[in-house]
């Protein structure tokens, strides 16, 4: 009898328990489905339509896709992604992994050089695209520096030069990344058992071979989340293109996020503009889907 | 297998700090167990990376059959190591972690399998050779661990506790294999540890040490019965020794110390006779297990009567608490003595096993390394 | 009682980081300058 009654008692404040959380969450799930999804579906949409400056809702079926494909500088673009994201995320890789071995060989002054290697990181990209232009201006930067020393015959104009211009974004972006790659390696090497590497010295084997045979493969995890983390970063790398090239010389330098930004918004094809935009989507979910795919089945047979 | 010897080993860490390790001095013949104890700090776990060359050594020599490894790297030392957590190398499977030194040393593959496969029969892991370490059990990959270093068939073996990570039961079941393994193999040992009955089980040496030093270097038995200073005393023997501060007197030209439980004195006989130590303070040792219940009629040892303050059945033994001199003191009893807290007991020791120790410097009084009158005089449970 | 090539790679892992240091702070050397040179002798100022 008197359990009923408290049962009685208790509901209304206990349905309130129990609807609180999904009722603090509700705006920002609003916010999520609206901004995020919702935008999304809309671009979407827009990619079949045939909208130049403003939206319109006239469909067209896939020809804004078939003119992407006919245009010269989405491919260019694209190539340039490959490229640019390819050297970026393996270049970064091997130098943060480097450099987190070397510093954790118990070297003095660990956190100064640390702070040195991690500061590139606090920058905007637009301040590292820009003091980069600055160095590799042909006759100006490098160059000039280099040739007042005395090599007169160096030149180091690849920033003007249509076909090493994606290689000054690379050498940019990784002096940005490597450091984060870096922290990250440097904490997964701090957390590795040192009996691991002391059993490897009594079993004979030299310091490189522990690191590349036993030390390195132990810190997969570590590898993907940094794959992840570059990966994404090459892909919205905008703000860097802008400062540094503006996607030039011409459109040597272009890529993917730039190429949809001009097109939507300076040159009125938002119908591309958008189609670009889910092609690169599309470019992400397809890297995306099967590494989550693979680390949730993974997690459930464990 | 091969001997080893440590001659004047000195380790320090920089100017300043106190030595880690100061002068060792041991010596084992081939095939032999050696045992290093000592309470954390005590530089056994120091001492072990010597002589496997993972730290370096400031001062002495350590030789293996005679020649002087101290130089070398840990590779070219022929030794290998068991660890207490295993240190197994977590992205390779049993028998990859087995055969890694094996490969290491550009051993030929087939000879590799055959190692691999010998270890694993031995150990009983043939089952286990294609998993990882992470799907192990910790008394599986403690054996893997010991596989790993019986594949490499080393001059010397070195294990820096490695049952400490086990539960009691498979600690147990851990030692005894460790110690049959030895018999069979009879390796050259060299064993890390804290519990002092592993210490007392395994080994055929056993070193103490404290604060860098080695306290007593014998046999267990040496330990156990003759220990050197009031260190190794309590340091051995579960329940730890006795220690009873007193004056000694000296009566009839005897040595006598004086026991007052409160209820009645005795004076025990000690064979010590040398000028100079009564009115000296020294603390009286003697074990639980020397203490007992005196027989009815009496048998002229020296006996007292006192009141029960504890009783703690332990199952096989019945641990009574009595205060002499002020000191509490246990005492290992028969489980079925009917003795409750309030009780007055008579007790007897035997003058025979009592140890004394210098209260000052903890050093033993009397010359060490001469044996109990006789392993029967000891009258444990003759008050049944 | 450290072993010569135990030294040696020690020289080559600061070297290394060292000169690695020296790479990265060049363009925060570049910024610093051309932030106190005037608006006539600084990098032109392009698109």
């Amino acid at each position: 009898m008197t359990t009923a009654i408290a049962q009685r008692r208790a509901s209304p404040l206990d349905a309130l328990q129990r609807w609180l959380p999904k009722l603090v969450l509700a705006p920002s799930m609003l916010i999520v489905l609206v901004g995020f999804y919702g935008y999304i579906l809309w671009t979407f949409i827009l990619s079949f339509t045939n909208s130049s400056f403003m939206p319109s809702y006239k469909w067209v079926g896939l020809a804004q896709y078939a003119r992407l494909m006919d245009n010269d500088r989405w491919w260019v673009a694209s190539k340039n992604l490959l490229v640019f994201g390819g050297l970026f995320i393996a270049i970064s890789l091997a130098v943060g992994v480097l450099l987190a071995v070397l510093l954790d060989q118990r070297i003095r002054r660990e956190g100064f050089i640390r702070t040195v290697y991690l500061y590139p990181m606090a920058l905007s990209m637009i301040v590292t695209g820009t003091a980069w232009k600055w160095l590799l201006n042909p006759g100006l930067g490098l160059d000039k520096l280099l040739r007042d020393w005395g090599w007169e015959g160096f030149r180091f104009d690849w920033l003007v030069d249509p076909d090493r211009v994606v290689y000054c974004l690379v050498i940019a972006a990784v002096w940005q990344a490597s450091g984060f790659v870096m922290a990250l390696f440097l904490a997964g090497l701090r957390g590795v058992d040192s009996s691991i590497v002391r059993a490897a010295q009594v079993d004979g084997a030299s310091l490189p071979v522990i690191y590349l045979r036993i030390v390195l493969p132990s810190l997969r995890p570590v590898f993907f989340s940094a794959l992840m983390i570059l990966a994404h970063i090459a892909i919205k790398s905008f703000d860097l293109v802008a400062a540094m090239t503006a996607g030039g010389p011409g459109y040597a330098s272009d890529l993917p996020a730039m190429f949809m930004y001009s097109f939507t918004f300076s040159r009125g094809q938002m119908g591309m503009g958008s189609a670009s935009a889910i092609l690169m989507l599309g470019a992400i979910l397809a890297i995306l889907v099967p590494y989550l795919y693979s680390e949730l089945r993974g997690k459930r047979h464990d | 297998m091969a001997t080893l010897e440590l001659r004047n080993v000195n380790k320090s860490y920089g100017s300043g700090l106190p030595d880690t390790l100061k002068n060792i001095e041991l010596k084992i013949d081939s095939g032999e167990f050696l045992i290093l104890v000592g309470p954390s700090g005590c530089g056994k776990s120091t001492l072990m990376n010597c002589i496997a060359g993972l730290e370096q050594i400031s001062g002495g020599a350590i030789l293996v059959d005679e020649a002087d490894i101290s130089g070398m790297s840990p590779k070219d030392r022929d030794i290998a190591m068991v660890f207490q957590s295993y240190a197994l190398y977590p992205t390779m499977n049993v028998r990859d972690n087995i055969a890694f030194g094996l490969k290491i040393r550009k051993m030929p593959a087939a000879a590799i399998d055959e190692e691999v496969a010998r270890v694993a029969r031995l150990l009983q892991i043939e089952h286990l050779l294609a998993r990882k370490p992470g799907q192990l059990s910790g008394g599986q990959q403690q054996r893997v661990a010991m596989g790993r270093a019986l594949a490499r068939r080393p001059k010397i073996y070195l294990f820096d506790e490695p049952l400490s990570n086990l539960d009691a039961k498979l600690r147990v079941e851990m030692r005894t294999e460790i110690k049959l393994m030895h018999q069979r193999l009879k390796t050259t040992t060299v064993y890390v540890t804290h519990d002092q009955i592993e210490a007392m089980t395994l080994g055929d040496k056993v070193a103490v040490m404290k604060d860098g030093l080695i306290q007593q270097f014998g046999t267990p038995q040496q330990i156990y019965n003759d220990p050197a200073n009031l260190f190794v005393a309590s340091f051995i023997g579960s329940p730890p020794m006795n220690f009873i501060p007193l004056r000694l007197q000296r009566r009839e030209g005897r040595l006598q110390a004086l026991l007052d439980s409160g209820q009645a004195r005795c004076e025990l006989p000690l064979g010590l006779s040398e000028a100079g130590l009564e009115d000296r303070d020294v603390i009286l040792g003697i074990r639980p297990e020397q203490i007992s219940l005196a027989p009815g009629e009496g048998n002229g040892m020296p006996s007292i009567r006192a009141e029960v303050q504890i009783t703690e059945p332990t199952g096989p033994d019945l641990l009574v608490f009595v205060t002499l001199n002020q000191t509490k003191v246990c005492c290992r009893l028969a489980p079925d003595v009917p003795a409750r807290v309030g009780d007055s007991l008579t007790l007897q020791f035997d003058p025979a096993r009592v140890l004394l120790f210098d209260a000052a410097s903890g050093e033993r009084l009397g010359a060490i390394g001469n044996p109990p009158a006789s392993k029967g005089n000891v009258a444990q449970f003759k008050g049944r | 009682m450290t072993s010569p090539s135990l030294r040696l790679s020690r020289i080559a892992i600061y070297t290394t980081l060292l000169a690695a240091c020296a790479l990265y702070l060049v363009p925060l050397l570049v910024m610093l300058l051309t932030s106190f040179k005037t608006p006539r002798t600084s990098a032109p100022a392009t698109c």
